[in-house]
């Protein structure tokens, strides 16, 4: 009987705690932009304390829309690893590249990667800055600032 | 001494005059170099490294499995008896990084896919003044790809692919960064995007046919003073996408069958001060989806059998909608707000039920385009079940006696009743 209300429980809880979910490339559309999501390399996506999911095409959607369409304070961010397409990963544990010779859907052109050293290769072969998350909002907002 | 002798000075005349006539003849007359294999070229690649500029190239009846070749020279490229390049799945095959080269009459095929180099059959970079016309592309990734390219021209090219899966597919005709191209007479189906424009300024797109695309028949990113006119996008992934711009004119075009849960005839997102003029859009999921734009002149066109004609979201303003004719679509005009900013005038709407007394042509009481149906289903889609059902009638017969939820101000009071042409 106790296994049983244990079993019940984990169940229970494990229905109302936030969980992210794929993306569904090529059907899934984008909350910010309403494009269709078909870059397997930019993927990203929003979770809300409620479990509710925003899907998005790129970093910079994501960032917007974090920046101006959310009242929640306890949502988390998932961003795709360039080497590992069908992984998301969170957003503070990933390194960010913001290079012309990597072009994301929007045109802003950050990559994420989840490690330093992916990162450090990348920015050798195709330049690019090193961005920290804090500085990837500044830069979306000012670029988007008029959007 | 030597001026006096006859002999030296002729042996001079004829030294000097070979000396200009061979290069005359190396520069200024342009050859033409055969290539296949019958003749002493037998690859392309050697071909061109022994060319000189304004020679002409000429691929005879074969196939060609070469890549990555590199164009460095202005040449003209041309076939007789359809040649072949493949690309064999894996490569990239023509880069040409002159200005003033001329690609035509080729078949390409098999340009391989590639997640980090957008691998193409040909591509344009950082060059002026090209021309690719009368070209067959199968089965390639991107096929014809622009970049940091101006005053060129792309022509009546045919373009097929087949992958099923949209992130493995890249797109037709692909512009990045580009000024003054004409993209003309092309046909294109099965890519990702049919014609992608990303950063272009001042270009032409006429007259093309873009169907079975997996994604946008065309898309335009941030591509200011561009015009589109007379093209056909046909049961494409998701219709149209003009996002992020501002000044397009589009006349004249045909938007069908593009249908799907998230299909438009035209998709606007965040664009501003252009012209919508005398297209149809005929069996859309929507005709035209609006969402953050302004000042955009919707006039002269056919909205018949669509879904929804027009979605028009409520942060969109000062956006006029003149002289269209709205024939037998589920919805005419849908919105999210009761609030609405913009303009309507002198349509024809077939779902008017009003008179006109004075015979001047217009209705004498204002039609509401808005259904209050609408309004529920944009908020909560599942409702659609209910469309044809009596409720809904109630609904809206109910709401055209009081006018409670639907937006008071988006009315057109000067209907049309007859049909505009």
């Amino acid at each position: 009987m106790k296994k049983i209300i244990l079993i019940l429980i984990v169940f229970i809880l494990s229905g109302c705690s936030n969980k992210s979910e794929p993306i569904n490339y090529g059907y899934d559309s984008c909350d910010k932009c309403r494009m269709q999501i078909v870059d397997r390399k930019y993927g990203t996506e929003l979770v809300t304390s409620k479990g509710k999911i925003y899907k998005f095409d790129s970093i910079e959607c994501l960032v917007f829309f974090t920046e101006n369409s959310i009242d929640d304070e306890n949502f988390f961010t998932l961003v795709t690893d360039y080497l590992n397409n069908n992984e998301l990963i969170n957003n503070k544990k990933a390194f960010y590249l913001q290079s012309e010779n990597l072009r994301s859907p929007m045109g802003l052109n950050i990559t994420a990667f989840s490690s330093q050293s992916d990162l450090k290769k990348f920015k050798e072969k195709y330049a690019g800055k090193e961005l920290s998350w804090k500085e990837i909002i500044e830069y979306v907002n000012r670029k988007w600032q008029n959007k | 001494m030597l001026i006096g002798n006859g002999k030296i000075n002729n042996i001079y005349f004829w030294v000097i005059t070979y000396l200009v006539i061979s290069i005359i003849s190396n520069n200024f007359i342009a050859k033409e170099i055969h290539v296949g294999n019958e003749y002493f070229y037998k690859n392309l690649t050697s071909a061109i490294k022994a060319s000189k500029p304004h020679d002409k190239i000429i691929l005879h009846k074969g196939k060609y499995l070469e890549h990555d070749i590199i164009i460095d020279k202005q040449i003209e490229l041309t076939s007789v008896e359809n040649a072949v390049i493949d690309g064999q799945n894996k490569y990239h095959i023509i880069l040409v990084k002159a200005d003033s080269v001329k690609i035509s009459g080729i078949t390409f095929i098999n340009a391989g896919i590639s997640f980090i180099d957008d691998n193409a059959a040909v591509k344009l970079d950082s060059v002026k003044g090209c021309i690719v016309s009368n070209n067959v592309f199968d089965n390639n990734f991107f096929a014809i790809y622009l970049a940091r390219t101006s005053d060129s021209i792309i022509k009546d090219n045919k373009i097929k692919a087949y992958t099923e899966k949209e992130s493995y597919s890249g797109n037709g005709i692909h512009l990045w960064y580009c000024k003054n191209i004409t993209v003309e007479n092309n046909f294109i189906s099965g890519q990702r995007d049919g014609i992608y424009f990303e950063f272009v300024r001042d270009s032409n797109i006429k007259k093309n046919i873009s169907e079975n695309n997996l994604r946008y028949g065309l898309h335009f990113m941030f591509s200011d003073n561009c015009n589109y006119s007379n093209n056909k996008f046909v049961k494409n992934g998701a219709g149209v996408a003009v996002m992020y711009t501002k000044k397009v004119k589009m006349f004249k075009n045909e938007f069908m069958n593009n249908w799907g849960p998230a299909s438009y005839g035209i998709l606007l997102k965040d664009i501003s001060d252009s012209e919508i003029d005398s297209n149809l859009f005929y069996k859309n999921s929507s005709g035209i989806y609006i969402e953050g734009s302004n000042r955009i002149n919707i006039n002269n066109n056919n909205f018949m059998e669509n879904g929804w004609a027009i979605r028009l979201m409520a942060n969109s303003m000062d956006n006029n909608f003149k002289r269209n004719n709205f024939i037998g679509n589920s919805f005419d005009v849908s919105t999210n707000s009761t609030k609405n900013f913009n303009f309507f005038e002198n349509n024809f709407w077939s779902d008017y039920k009003g008179y006109d007394i004075d015979k001047n042509g217009i209705g004498d009481i204002p039609y509401r385009p808005v259904k209050l149906f609408s309004l529920i289903v944009e908020k909560n889609r599942p409702t659609l079940i209910l469309l044809r059902s009596f409720f809904t009638e109630i609904l809206d017969v109910a709401e055209k006696i009081f006018p409670v939820l639907t937006p008071e101000t988006l009315i057109d009071s000067s209907p049309s009743m007859n049909k505009i042409l």
